[in-house]
């Protein structure tokens, strides 16, 4: 098991309750969503699990690859193993350049082949500043940075928020292949459509409360629908389809539509 | 704690009037610079706590302004002691001038609503046609809202640090400051898009000059104040040698 959270309760400022006796674990090269919506405590959670809150509320409730996330030392050799990427990604850059932010950050040579991998030309903005790029280059550039450091678990803050749907789904796909290679990932989202096809585990949390953590969210209608959340279209379409006895995949859909209906 | 510098409470302080609390405040720390004595840092202390215990702020919040001042408290005593070679009480005075302008300073900023204190100062602010009154008070408002982002930067950027696994509790002194040279880039980058925002939705929403007076509204503790103000300053005066 790498990560596993038992009966964590974390306030915050003036004294507000966060988390409510939050219980979940997430087993090694598994793809966790932890979907919400607005204000549920998502980002708390991926705070705490990268240990940069809580210290003086935690003692025994997080065991990340079997050791507590408490005391310096333990939380240091964690951290090692993490990394975590901001829903504000500017936070991640210090440097003037590209180049330089890709140089301090570890491997050029990995930097430049992962920002390819996500579809950005290196040579056109290594001489750019990070902060003159466009919100989805960076954070394209923060994710890369991420993953410079090697981490066996990657934590991200809603990654495609600002993104265009190709870029999203470009993004989802290059961390698709990342999880297929053995990194766990946790992934925090409202936005339902990009957690259907890589998923192995969802996580639904309302209230700083967990309502739903298993493998198959979407035959939980009345949780999905108590957390304001929509099932999506192209599911619900699957489902139907499958009730009627046509087992289809996704990709099958449009064509078996158009056969249908044209 | 400082996503808002206002804090909410029902107290004495809160309830004075916001030019009586300016004048109060301009004229405590000016008195600041009175002291020469053991005797008068002990009454300008001693009128501090009474203000602290009327407006029931709380120690936290109060230490959390305090902490802010102790690098340059710890500069200028080594720079006092070791290249000034000033004696030991110049070096308790003026750290006492540093703490104690910061604590009521804040005082004044937590106990007063931004928009309220920046009328205020607008129409506290004499030859308004020589004085660009409203653009100062503007300046001020926008630089105290500026505070807690700025705050909640340092500390997102402080987090993105540990997420790379730079540490700056293990640094020694020379590290540390060119570590913290670092933040102003980002920092700077940062506050100039914040300020641009801020400007592109002051023009959507339609800012515009407007002339505003606000009325000096007396109430007992406001006599009680300038009371105090007055004895305070005597007792500064007649206490120094």
């Amino acid at each position: 098991m790498s990560i596993s959270i038992k009966n964590l309760s974390y306030e915050g400022e003036n004294e507000k309750k966060i988390l409510k006796n939050m219980s979940f674990h997430v087993d090694e090269g598994e793809y966790c969503f932890l979907i919400g919506e607005t204000g549920s405590g998502k980002t708390t959670i991926l705070e705490i699990l990268m240990g940069l809150i809580g210290e003086n509320q935690l003692q025994n409730e997080i065991k990340i690859f079997k050791k507590k996330l408490f005391g310096k030392k333990n939380k240091r050799v964690i951290q090692k193993e993490i990394s975590y990427v901001f829903q504000r990604c500017e936070a991640h850059f210090f440097k003037t350049t590209v180049e330089k932010e890709l140089k301090v950050s570890g491997d050029l040579e990995k930097g430049i082949e992962i920002l390819k991998l996500l579809s950005l030309e290196y040579e056109e903005i290594k001489e750019k500043s990070p902060f003159e790029l466009s919100g989805g280059e960076k954070r394209k550039l923060a994710i890369t940075i991420a993953l410079l450091k090697n981490p066996k678990i990657l934590l991200l803050d809603e990654p495609t928020i600002g993104l265009d749907g190709k870029s999203s789904a470009e993004l989802m796909k290059f961390l698709g292949t990342l999880n297929k290679n053995g990194m766990t990932i946790i992934q925090t989202t409202h936005i339902m459509e990009e957690v259907m096809d890589y998923a192995t585990k969802y996580v639904v949390v309302k209230g700083g409360e967990v309502m739903y953590d298993g493998t198959d969210v979407f035959k939980e209608r009345k949780i999905l629908k108590n957390c304001r959340l929509d099932i999506p279209f192209e599911r619900r379409l699957l489902d139907a389809l499958s009730k009627k006895g046509f087992n289809l995949e996704k990709e099958e859909i449009e064509d078996f539509l158009l056969e249908r209906l044209c | 704690m400082l996503n808002k510098l206002y804090s909410e409470k029902e107290s004495i302080v809160h309830r004075i009037d916001i030019k009586t609390k300016i004048i109060y405040t301009f004229g405590y720390v000016l008195s600041l610079m009175l002291m020469n004595n053991f005797l008068t840092v002990f009454i300008s202390f001693i009128i501090l706590v009474f203000l602290l215990l009327f407006s029931k702020l709380g120690m936290k919040k109060i230490f959390y302004f305090m902490k802010t001042t102790f690098p340059a408290l710890i500069s200028i005593a080594i720079m006092y002691k070791f290249v000034l070679e000033k004696t030991n009480f110049e070096i308790v005075r003026i750290s006492s001038v540093l703490i104690f302008s910061t604590v009521s300073i804040s005082c004044f900023v937590m106990t007063t609503k931004v928009t309220e204190m920046a009328k205020a100062i607008e129409s506290m602010i004499p030859f308004k046609k020589i004085i660009p009154a409203y653009e100062i008070s503007l300046m001020f408002t926008v630089s105290l809202r500026f505070l807690p982002m700025f705050i909640r930067e340092y500390k997102r950027i402080k987090k993105a640090k540990i997420c790379r696994g730079i540490y700056i509790e293990d640094m020694n002194l020379k590290e540390k400051v060119k570590h913290v040279l670092g933040y102003f880039l980002p920092m700077f980058l940062l506050s100039l898009e914040h300020a641009y925002n801020l400007a592109i939705a002051m023009e959507v929403k339609g800012y515009r000059k407007k002339e505003r007076q606000v009325e000096w509204n007396f109430e007992k503790v406001d006599y009680i104040m300038f009371l105090l103000l007055v004895v305070y300053l005597v007792l500064i005066v007649g206490g120094r040698k």
